[in-house]
């Protein structure tokens, strides 16, 4: 078995306690309270019986020095307790998810930004006047809770038939609503920055898009009271001429197609006639004429 | 991949506070780790997914049915498993003719695989072989990495990783100095094994402040073999590493501490407008007509001068 020391036998005073220092060169991570221990470690240790003995000298020495070096650290005391302070760790340990997202602020936190309001922590128990305890702000068994009044006095001019009871009720309904519709536009993160002119022009174009969408183009949509006239649109529609005319007024028809005929015609022989005025080899003048009566005629 | 998950409202505010402890948080709390088993187990590998849900509790959790899982082709499951169970570390233990006594230890990011190596578990001696005393359950272990080659491998250097995340708790900035009572040494040997052993620490008096200490073996003796590895993707790993903003230390700039122990600090004032300071008047002091007249007088004269110096400088 390998001698393994602790250091050596500094105190010069008669000390009857084994030293605690330890003389290795190892690496500490003290934000996670780790050692590192990069000495070579001997095969043969661990190929005999004594492996474990040999691994409790080595991990004794290795925390030692561990403790050692937390030992002089900076400490604070707290509650009768000693703490010393680790550093950062230095081995990067993975998060387990990612880095949350600053969302982006409601609309009552850019007001309360802009006029300087500061948050102010509001205590959770209030005077209750009813039973003269202090009670819960809001919640179950809440001070000052006027849903909770046997008696509601009507001002003058206040109608004696109308329900002061079932008020209070839809008024609560009307301000959860409302929280819910806030709520909701603070979630939907789409914060319009056009200003209210160009916002108005964009909708009032929409409007006319989506009129003459319809297969009517909007001739037949109902119209509102106030909605301003919009011109009408005219739908393209095709006129086809008769196939069976007279002869004089065959011309139309027939010209017309003849025409598509020609460029159809054109199209596939371009090519070809192209290729023979420029192509190396001399093409006889009478094929080449040809070819060009032929879509003369037709 | 990215699985797009149905929006998951709450309906109650109990409901609504889960969903807020699951979304990412600025500082995280311990990892909870998963134990759990393959097609297969094998005696050895029961009492060492015992032992080591005992050390890792109260942040694990333990699962003791069998599931149709192989990790390496197909990791959905796991992932499955630990979004149900918030666990982004796992270890899963499966016993196979080819692959006897294998244990896979991983960790998630964000739901999905991050990385996991897969070991051979050669020899284990329980915890409740070692006659000594326990300790309590919670308390951050000390670990200690022996031997040069951990550093010398990405494989190791992963395990390592891995190791130092399942086993440190969580992060914490100040320690009990009594607290320190359990260690547990990770060596890896120049052969490829990997010897885990784990010390209860008393700690003795010694001459001086330090304490001495003394180590009593007492949990579990674990000696593996690497096998299988998936290592994370360098821009993967990037992302999982990086820090939140608000964590960063900024430090303050003009403060300074001297070797004594006191702060010193530098205040920048602006340049300063002597003659424009608004000083006590001191009527005793006050100049009398004739003093003024005076002075005028003598600048008067001294301007001519300078006029002449000029002038001959200019002719000369």
């Amino acid at each position: 078995m390998v001698a393994l020391l602790t250091g050596s036998v500094l105190n010069t005073s008669t000390s009857k306690y084994i030293p605690t220092e330890v003389h290795k060169e190892l690496k500490f991570d003290l934000g996670n309270l780790a050692v590192f221990d990069d000495s070579h470690i001997d095969e043969d240790n661990l190929k005999t019986d004594n492996r474990e003995l040999y691994l409790k000298e080595l991990n004794k020495e290795n925390v030692q020095a561990l403790i050692n070096s937390i030992w002089g650290l900076p400490t604070i005391r707290k509650d009768e307790v000693l703490l010393a302070q680790l550093p950062e760790p230095i081995t990067p340990v993975p998060r387990e998810k990612p880095v949350p997202e600053k969302r982006p602020p409601t609309k009552w936190e850019r007001f309360a930004q802009l006029k300087g309001i500061k948050k102010r922590k509001k205590s959770r128990l209030v005077f209750d006047d009813v039973t003269g305890t202090y009670k819960p702000r809001w919640g179950h068994q809440r001070a000052n809770d006027q849903s909770k009044d046997w008696l509601i006095e009507l001002p003058k001019q206040a109608d004696p038939y109308m329900d002061a009871f079932g008020e209070i009720k839809e008024n609560k309904k009307g301000r959860i609503l409302k929280n819910k519709k806030q709520q909701n536009n603070n979630n939907t993160n789409t914060i319009d920055v056009r200003p209210q002119a160009l916002k108005k022009k964009a909708l009032e174009r929409e409007i006319v898009l989506t009129k003459k969408s319809t297969a009517s183009l909007g001739r037949f949509d109902q119209k509102l009271k106030e909605e301003p006239k919009i011109k009408q649109a005219h739908a393209k529609k095709n006129k086809f001429a008769s196939n069976i005319e007279p002869k004089k007024a065959r011309g139309k028809e027939q010209s017309i197609n003849k025409a598509i005929l020609k460029k159809v015609i054109a199209s596939i022989y371009r090519p070809i006639v192209k290729h023979i005025i420029t192509s190396p080899f001399r093409c006889s003048a009478g094929a080449l004429s040809l070819l060009i009566t032929k879509v003369e005629l037709v | 991949m990215v699985v797009i998950q149905r929006v998951v409202k709450a309906t109650t505010r109990k409901g609504k506070k889960v969903l807020i402890k699951k979304e990412p948080q600025v500082n995280e709390g311990p990892k909870r780790a998963l134990f759990l088993q393959g097609r297969r187990s094998s005696d050895k590998l029961r009492r060492l997914t015992k032992d080591l849900f005992d050390i890792k509790k109260p942040d694990a959790q333990l699962l003791n049915k069998k599931n149709d899982i192989t990790v390496f082709e197909d990791a959905t499951p796991v992932e499955r498993f630990c979004r149900k169970f918030e666990t982004p570390l796992f270890v899963m233990s499966s016993h196979s003719k080819k692959r006897p006594d294998n244990l896979v230890i991983g960790r998630m990011y964000n739901y999905s695989l991050l990385d996991m190596i897969e070991l051979h578990v050669e020899n284990i001696e329980c915890m409740r072989e070692f006659a000594c005393q326990k300790i309590v359950l919670g308390t951050k272990p000390s670990l200690v990495f022996n031997g040069p080659t951990w550093e010398e491998t990405e494989e190791l250097k992963h395990l390592k990783s891995l190791f130092i995340d399942i086993f440190h708790r969580e992060e914490v900035e100040s320690v009990r100095l009594q607290g320190l009572e359990h260690t547990i040494s990770f060596t890896a040997t120049p052969e490829g094994k990997i010897l885990i052993r784990s010390f209860n620490v008393l700690m003795k008096k010694s001459g001086t402040r330090v304490p001495r200490l003394e180590l009593e073996e007492m949990g579990p003796r674990i000696d593996l073999t690497l096998r299988r590895s998936k290592l994370p993707s360098e821009d993967l790993m990037k992302e999982a590493l990086r820090k939140p903003k608000e964590l960063k230390v900024t430090k303050k700039k003009n403060i300074s501490v001297d070797g004594l122990g006191t702060t010193h600090g530098r205040i920048h004032v602006g340049k300063q407008e002597i003659q424009k300071i608004q000083t006590r008047k001191m009527k005793g002091l006050k100049k009398t007509p004739e003093e003024i007249k005076m002075k005028r007088a003598a600048k008067r004269s001294a301007d001519n001068n300078n006029v002449n110096k000029i002038k001959k400088q200019k002719l000369g």
